[in-house]
């Protein structure tokens, strides 16, 4: 499974739509180079990458962490 | 990666240098038993782990422990003094990185004066070979590692590399843990649980983040810090409380399950029990008859004595006896009565004298006158006529004497010959009835015999029907026996745990609204506005902790979803030629785990599912978990190596999993001897468009088995049959 995958499937989870993360439809055909800013969508792929690159759960949770503050 | 090549120099039955090539699609190596095929199997493994099978301890042992067995008995046999070499190659290729390892692991030996000895530790050599690098050895132990995990990760080995016997260990019915293991081990859903994980741990900090800003911003931090306590402890209580109902109602549901799974059972449970009852009493009763038989045995040799049947045959010398013994007495009387005659003779003389012979009275007198009246003459006292006067009267005497002497003398064994002869009276008519009565006793023994023989008959049929219901059924004879009182004891559980459940739920509801009040106090209690920022990020966590919890749960579904399908659509591939062939499989969940079941077209459970069947749905939940994977994931980079992976099965199934394999792996090396005794399935096997077939062997010892006491000659001849 590619990240663009699990993003999607991630994405593609109601509580994006209901609370207008995004558009209807739109996480289907999400791209991962997508230029997308909400900071939910950021953080997740900030997750995804860093998971997929093997770092530990305690780094990629303080990355994520670090990314959401920025974004906020 | 799949297996090219495997070369054997000197392995066990391999005597010299051997090598088998493989493709992708479906290899088979066919032999029969004893042939070597589970040496090659043997051979692959021994590479990888250092590890062979080792028939007389049924286990894979390190080499040390089996290093006297690697080396073929052949090459032992005619080496001349100095080195021994036992090897074997496995060539694998990485299509994608069109990257070439060959492994090849080598035990030593040295022949002296007859005698060898093998090294305890064995050599592996790897090599790597590019489109750029002729052959590079890697020497790295950790590189060395790696490019075995690449071959086959340890926790897929299980279910990649199997000899047919272990399919039943693979998945254990009775614990849902191994088939959600081996789902989470070839699925995508780890990565799912460790993303789920990391945001669970973000979303904490943000609330962390909150409350502290939430906190210095009260008008009275005193009371928010009791709040909070407050607000914790109650947190605190209500997941021990939820924990509790979880488990309560984790225990209820079990039991249910269970009082399903037996109130299924029962018909059959009491079918068991009725059968074993049975089987008691006839066992008594055999028993019984068995301790008669015995005794009637025994006795028929005491009664050889006692009802005198020694004397079986006898009748003929009674008979004889008794003519002798008629005889004895007629002789004895006519005796008796010629020495009576005689001496009525003799005293007849004394009164009459007989001729030429003067009678007593007148000889007395003729002594007393001394005068013989015969001649008329004179006969004084001590002449020679007085004395033979004498004599006349002397002679009588005597002969009367002598014939009384003699009867006296004479034994006389009537009376004992009588007493035998009354005896043997009294058995003449035991003799007549002897053969009866035997014949009598033997038709008892045999009755008895007929009886027994009929009881154990009707013992192994019962024995057989309550085996079939075992079987068919998975329910042992004490858990029959025990089922009613363990539904009534399940019951109880329920009911017990009703009454938990309500009481728990009630306590969390009452804590929820509690801390839902506490939660506003605090709240009411900051002053000026907590930056939205904090707030947002607290949501968005929530928002992206929910989803991620949401998303697993849903991923995990879909892929249960596809197992089912996967696993139905092999185990139909796989029962195609089984007229038996029934049942849908389902993935029962029971607690976040899963364990595979059988319906019927009603959705209802079968329960007596033979032990074939439970395996072949075992290896379709396997296989239903590779090919759910097969486009996405790495497993179907894997080879499936198994040895003789339908011997549980039979030959029913042999092509439908030859079909199955070849679909579900890109390449799967099976050892088989289905196709040795059975041409008309190896001709299938040749020939079916279904199979994408690989390279197909066939092994063959040049000595049978049953003359191989001396292996010092033997080798293994392989031919290729395509």
């Amino acid at each position: 499974m590619t990240r663009e995958e699990l993003l999607r499937t991630y994405l593609e989870d109601e509580v994006f739509e209901e609370n207008g993360y995004l558009e209807k439809g739109e996480a289907e055909n999400f791209e991962w180079s997508e230029g997308n800013n909400e900071p939910i969508i950021q953080v997740l792929k900030t997750i995804i990458k860093e998971e997929a690159n093997g770092k530990g759960n305690r780094t990629i949770t303080r990355l994520a962490n670090k990314v959401l503050d920025n974004k906020l | 990666m799949i297996l090219k090549k495997v070369r054997l120099l000197n392995f066990m039955c391999y005597y010299g240098d051997n090598e088998f090539e493989f493709t992708d699609g479906l290899n088979v190596i066919i032999g029969d038993n004893g042939y070597g095929k589970s040496k090659i199997y043997d051979a692959i493994y021994w590479v990888m782990y250092d590890q062979c099978f080792d028939t007389s301890a049924e286990e894979f042992r390190p080499t040390r422990l089996v290093n006297n067995k690697l080396a073929s008995d052949r090459a032992v046999h005619e080496a001349e003094d100095g080195r021994i070499k036992c090897s074997v190659a496995l060539t694998f290729y990485d299509s994608n990185k069109e990257e070439t390892y060959t492994l090849e692991r080598t035990l030593l030996g040295t022949k002296k004066d007859g005698e060898t000895n093998f090294g305890t530790k064995s050599n592996l050599k790897v090599t790597k070979k590019t489109s750029l690098l002729s052959g590079q050895i890697v020497d790295n132990e950790d590189k060395i590692e790696r490019i075995k995990r690449k071959i086959l990760p340890d926790n897929i080995k299980p279910y990649m590399w199997f000899q047919g016997e272990e399919i039943d260990n693979i998945i254990d019915f009775k614990n849902s843990e191994t088939l959600t293991k081996a789902i989470n081990v070839l699925s995508d859903i780890t990565k799912f649980d460790n993303i789920s994980s990391i945001i669970e741990s973000l979303y904490s900090t943000a609330q962390k983040e909150l409350r502290k800003k939430q906190k210095a911003l009260s008008k009275d931090e005193k009371q928010s810090d009791e709040l909070e306590e407050k607000i914790d402890s109650k947190k605190s209580k209500l997941t021990d409380y939820e924990l509790q109902l979880k488990n309560a109602k984790k225990e209820s549901d079990k039991a249910q399950d269970r009082i399903d799974d037996l109130l299924a059972k029962l018909d059959v449970a009491e079918k068991i029990r009725d059968l074993d009852n049975d089987r008691k009493n006839l066992e008594e009763n055999f028993n019984s008859t068995v301790a008669k038989l015995r005794q009637a045995q025994y006795s028929f040799h005491e009664k050889l004595f006692t009802r005198g049947w020694v004397l079986k045959g006898t009748q003929s010398l009674f008979e004889k006896y008794s003519e002798k013994k008629s005889k004895y007495d007629d002789d004895k009387l006519n005796q008796k009565a010629e020495i009576q005659a005689q001496k009525n003779v003799k005293k007849n003389l004394q009164t009459r004298l007989p001729v030429n012979v003067p009678e007593p009275i007148y000889v007395n007198k003729m002594l007393d006158n001394e005068h013989c009246l015969v001649c008329d003459r004179e006969a004084p006292k001590g002449s020679d006529a007085h004395e033979a006067i004498k004599r006349l009267l002397a002679d009588t005497e005597n002969s009367i004497e002598k014939l009384e002497k003699e009867e006296s003398s004479n034994f006389n064994f009537s009376n004992s010959f009588k007493a035998l002869y009354d005896n043997g009276l009294i058995q003449k008519d035991k003799i007549n009835d002897i053969d009866q009565d035997i014949a009598n006793t033997l038709s008892v023994i045999e009755d008895l015999r007929t009886q027994k023989d009929q009881l154990k008959k009707e013992v192994q049929e019962i024995d057989d029907e309550l085996e079939n219901y075992i079987l068919e059924s998975s329910i042992e004879l004490n858990e029959a026996k025990r089922i009613t009182s363990e539904i009534k004891a399940k019951q109880s559980i329920i009911s017990d745990q009703k009454t938990e459940i309500g009481y728990l739920e009630t306590k969390i509801q009452t804590l929820t609204q509690e801390i839902g009040r506490l939660e506003k106090k605090y709240e009411n209690l900051v002053l000026g506005d907590v930056p939205s920022k904090l707030i947002t990020k607290e949501e968005i966590c929530d928002d992206l902790n929910r989803a991620a919890k949401s998303t697993r749960n849903r991923v995990y579904q879909q892929l249960i979803e596809r197992l089912e399908d996967e696993a139905n659509k092999h185990y139909r591939s796989m029962m195609q030629d089984n007229k038996s062939a029934r049942g849908i499989i389902r993935l029962k969940q029971y607690d976040g785990k899963y364990t595979p079941e059988l319906l019927d077209d009603e959705g209802n459970r079968f329960t007596n599912i033979n032990k074939g069947n439970l395996l072949l749905i075992k290896l379709a939940t396997i296989m239903a978990i590779i090919s759910a994977r097969k486009s996405t994931r790495d497993t179907y980079l894997y080879t499936l190596i198994s040895d003789a992976p339908m011997s549980v099965f039979g030959e029913d199934y042999t092509m439908g999993f030859c079909k199955t394999a070849s679909q579900v792996y890109r390449q799967s090396i099976i050892m088989s001897k289905d196709f040795y005794k059975n041409d008309d399935l190896r001709g299938q096997l040749m020939n079916s468009d279904d199979i994408n077939l690989g390279k197909v062997y066939m092994v063959t010892p040049n000595i049978p088995e049953s003359e191989r006491e001396n292996r010092l000659k033997l080798t293994t001849e392989i031919e290729s049959l395509n």
